[in-house]
């Protein structure tokens, strides 16, 4: 292992994953990218894949336009195949008042980002979903060609990439601290005592990032939380859409290329930590879900649950960029379960920005700086997903 | 004391679970029952007893294994060879499909044909409501099994004041009811179990574990159970091992357990040549039970067959030297104790012996005691009775068996290691140079073990693979559940 390099980016998940490709594209450098587990093993491998444009604010919307573009030449541009594909993408809708909200985001989706979302109704909606066919009636969707793309070919794809391109990857290995002279950020401590000097340190730790704030004396407005899934048997092909439902449950299916069902009910209560545990609650939770909103999955076998974290920020927005009070340090998290579609294209637009020291335009709302003032100068989330918890 | 009439009441619950769609098709001559879903290779039901997962069939309620389906109450699916050349292709691709870089106008048409290829059964469109309420229970001590050595464990546990729970996935009695001497024993544990107190209940699985707060989640015929407990008893005894060589899919290899329901069921007679492997006093007892059934065995070996050959019906079976033993069944008597709940529970796999074995190692987060052929040391039943005490006063119910990691050579590249998602030893190996030697990282590059039977037939495998090229030996972190479970089941029926 080299003592020292020109970046080290803590965290091999595929935002870690992406800026280190996009650094070597725009110049060669020495790059440590330091892994506590495996590649993945955090939330990048634990995913669903889904790659949306639809967003419920007009800032995430444009940023996650560009980003379904990014992943949508990512084959090319890493060189393997990450199976993108457009699935088809529906909020399916089960109240009037939903109907009348996300009226008003298929106005702004369509008018002020040019994406082209239609808002169905309930009979059309079940004529494209046939899954939802004998369950609660819908009310209709707001439905979008999203697309969805494979978490681990992604990854495996940037892994071959970053190590053809002599980035040093060392898995298994645990940052412990970070090196200071006073408030500047030189380099990190390993589990084995080890150092690596380096001028710039980028956290990328996703639900573990503030964990790794901690460690440079910071406060980070970052949060984590876990979410819990659950996947079925294999069955021949039954469903296109990637579906996600809110009121009065929130919950989301879709079948994987290989024929399997993957869903989740989310417990709005569910409190913050890290922990990676399932739950019987949820297997519970979800099964009942489905069946009253899709009930001819119910002969269908669950085979396994597992639970990922989110990395959650008071707007729900990501935080990227360096940090003013600590030189040297970059973060680069906040995914807010967005971080399989964001990944990408944000390594991309932090390269730009560390390379030139000009910040892109896109990513000027989600400057990490926003915080500075501490995170009650910020507005907290107005989305439907935080409407969502108040009247839950 | 049990009675002839017990006895004959067991015979004729084994021979129940033989007479099911697959052991009718079996009794027809019939092996091939299903395709594997990414080669469409044949495939036959390897265990008979709903855990192999390889005879899943598609019915009108979906998805369903063969041999779990009374006879007569669904068809076969006919010309399983049609889709061989889409095998033949995947054979080739999979599971490489990322080095398949196409132009980006062919990508969405390639990912749709991919889809579109599975062989995996065709989903039900009818509506299944929820089987039951959701329930909870409490108790001191949760025995997951209720074979000879679960009742045991529980009578004993009880009978010293531990409020005992007992939970067993089928009728009680387990393996040792498959053995014609055990049956008055099982019929005694069990009255001995429910005089010091015990609750026992019946077709109702242990699914999964699961921790802060400790709790199990359980199956059972009329809707999910959750359990809180304190203290775990794991005799879920063994399960029948296939061991990894090439064509060990082939319809007609199956367990020794799968074999005796289907002497019973009278589903074997027209096989003329049964060739049986394993270790001599399996194989003697397996050849009491055949030849109460009037069967015979034509060639018995403690070794692992290098080849068998045959496409849609096994043929012969070779040996290392160049013995070729003719066959048209392969009756398999090695063992793998099972290990789901143990490592949910904390313990961490290691593996070792020919053919490999999975064999749980290091110390439980739960106050843990394994008995039955689970177990590691504190294994046999007698022994209960003594170990039982020490284990509530707080010593170890649970011996990690520190031996010698004695593996055999390994097996011919082509051999299918998980026959769930068709993947090779050549495939595994691939992985495991280019680097994807983590298990996790090995399960995700090549999909091994993430198949229905949720790695029961290829964990050990996979765990000598890495263990052979001098890697880490683990396993995928086990999840709940221990086996598919419906939705339905699964579901609370809101009032």
């Amino acid at each position: 292992m080299k003592s020292a390099a020109d970046v080290v980016i803590v965290g091999g998940g595929i935002f870690g994953l992406a800026l280190a490709f996009e650094l070597q594209q725009l110049r060669r450098r020495r790059i440590a990218l330091i892994e506590r587990r495996h590649l993945g093993a955090g939330a990048s491998s634990r995913n669903v894949g889904r790659v949306r444009a639809i967003q419920l604010t007009p800032e995430l919307a444009r940023l996650s336009l560009a980003c379904q573009r990014k992943h949508a030449g990512l084959s090319a541009e890493l060189g393997a195949n990450t199976l993108f594909w457009r699935a088809g993408y529906a909020l399916v809708l089960y109240d009037e008042d939903e109907m009348e909200v996300m009226a008003g985001v298929d106005r702004m989706l369509r008018e002020e980002i040019g994406l082209k979302t239609e808002l169905i109704g309930g009979a059309e909606s079940i004529r494209r979903m046939p899954v939802l066919e004998g369950g609660v009636r819908p009310r209709g969707s707001l439905y979008h060609r999203d697309a969805a793309a494979h978490h681990d070919a992604v990854l495996f794809a940037y892994r071959r990439a970053v190590l053809s391109r002599g980035v040093d990857l060392h898995e298994q290995t645990e940052v412990v601290g970070l090196l200071r002279s006073g408030d500047r950020i030189e380099g990190v401590t390993l589990g084995d005592g080890k150092e690596i000097r380096a001028p710039l340190v980028v956290n990328a730790t996703g639900a573990w990032s503030s964990t790794i704030s901690h460690m440079a004396g910071l406060e980070p407005p970052n949060v984590p939380l876990r979410r819990e899934a659950m996947v079925t048997e294999a069955v021949k092909p039954l469903i296109d859409t990637l579906i996600t439902f809110y009121r009065p449950t929130e919950g989301w299916l879709n079948q994987t290329l290989r024929g399997e069902v993957v869903m989740g009910v989310t417990d709005e209560h569910d409190q913050p930590g890290i922990t990676l545990a399932s739950t019987p609650e949820f297997a519970i939770r979800t099964a009942t879900a489905m069946l009253s909103k899709a009930p001819i999955l119910g002969q269908l076998r669950v085979v396994r649950q597992w639970a990922g974290m989110y990395d959650v920020t008071p707007d729900r927005k990501p935080t990227i960029g360096p940090v003013t009070s600590r030189p040297g340090l970059v973060q680069m998290n906040g995914d807010n379960g967005r971080g399989f579609l964001l990944g990408p294209k944000l390594g991309e637009l932090l390269a730009e920005w560390l390379e030139t020291g000009a910040r892109p335009g896109l990513v000027a709302p989600f400057d990490v700086a926003r915080f500075d003032a501490g995170a009650a100068a910020i507005p907290a989330a107005t989305d439907y997903y935080a409407g969502y918890r108040k009247t839950a | 004391m049990a009675t002839a009439r017990d006895e004959g009441t067991t015979q004729a619950r084994i021979a129940e679970i033989g007479r099911s769609v697959a052991g009718e098709a079996a009794a027809s001559g019939r092996m091939a029952i299903t395709r594997s879903f990414r080669f469409h290779r044949p495939r036959g039901g390897f265990c008979h007893a709903g855990w192999c997962q390889q005879c899943r069939i598609a019915t009108p309620q979906g998805p369903r294994l063969a041999c779990m389906l009374p006879a007569g109450s669904a068809a076969l699916p006919g010309g399983i060879d049609l889709l061989r050349p889409v095998g033949w292709l995947a054979e080739r691709f999979s599971p490489w499909f990322h080095e398949v870089v196409l132009p980006e106008a062919l990508r969405q048409t390639f990912v749709e044909r991919l889809r579109s290829l599975s062989a995996a059964p065709r989903p039900s469109t009818k509506p299944q409501p929820a089987r039951g309420r959701r329930r909870e229970e409490t108790c001191q001590t949760l025995v997951a099994g209720g074979g000879l050595t679960g009742l045991e464990a529980a009578g004993v546990l009880a009978s010293l004041g531990q409020d005992v729970l007992l939970c067993e996935a089928g009728p009680l009695g387990g393996r040792a009811a498959l053995a014609h001497a055990a049956v008055p024993q099982v019929a005694e544990a069990e009255s001995k179990a429910r005089e010091a107190g015990a609750r026992l209940l019946t077709h109702t699985l242990v699914a999964g574990l699961y921790e802060s707060p400790r709790r199990a989640l359980a199956v059972g015929a009329d809707g999910p159970i959750v359990i809180s407990f304190e203290r775990l008893v794991v005799a879920t005894g063994a399960i029948d091992k296939l061991p990894a060589f090439a064509g060990n899919d082939v319809p007609g290899i199956i367990g020794a357990a799968a074999f005796v329901r289907l002497a019973a069921a009278s589903a074997i007679p027209g096989y003329r040549v049964i060739g049986v492997i394993g270790p001599g006093p399996e194989v003697a007892s397996l050849r009491r039970t055949a030849e109460r059934h009037g069967l015979d065995f034509a060639w018995q070996a403690n070794t692992i067959p290098e080849r068998a050959t045959g496409s849609r019906h096994i043929r012969s079976v070779d040996f290392a030297g160049g013995g070729r033993k003719p066959c048209d069944l392969l009756v398999s008597c090695y063992l793998q104790p099972t290990y789901e709940l143990l490592l949910q529970a904390g313990l961490h796999a290691d593996v070792s012996g020919s053919p490999p074995v999975v064999r749980p190692v290091g110390e439980s987060a739960v106050p843990l005691f394994a008995v039955g052929s689970v177990a590691g040391s504190i294994a046999q039943r007698h022994e209960i009775s003594t170990a039982a005490p020490a284990w509530l006063a707080g010593e170890e119910g649970w011996r990690s068996d520190d031996g010698a990691r004695l593996l055999g050579p390994p097996p011919d590249p082509a051999t299918i290691i998980c026959p769930c998602e068709d993947v090779r030893a050549k495939d595994l190996d691939r992985a495991i140079a280019d680097g994807f030697d983590d298990i996790e990282l090995l399960k995700r590059r090549t999909g091994a073990a993430t198949g229905p039977c949720q790695g029961k037939l290829c964990h050990a495998e996979i765990a000598a693979c890495l263990a052979r090229q001098g890697k880490r030996v683990a396993l995928p972190t086990q999840r709940p559940f221990v086996r598919p479970i419906p939705l339905a089941e699964l579901a609370d029926s809101l009032p």
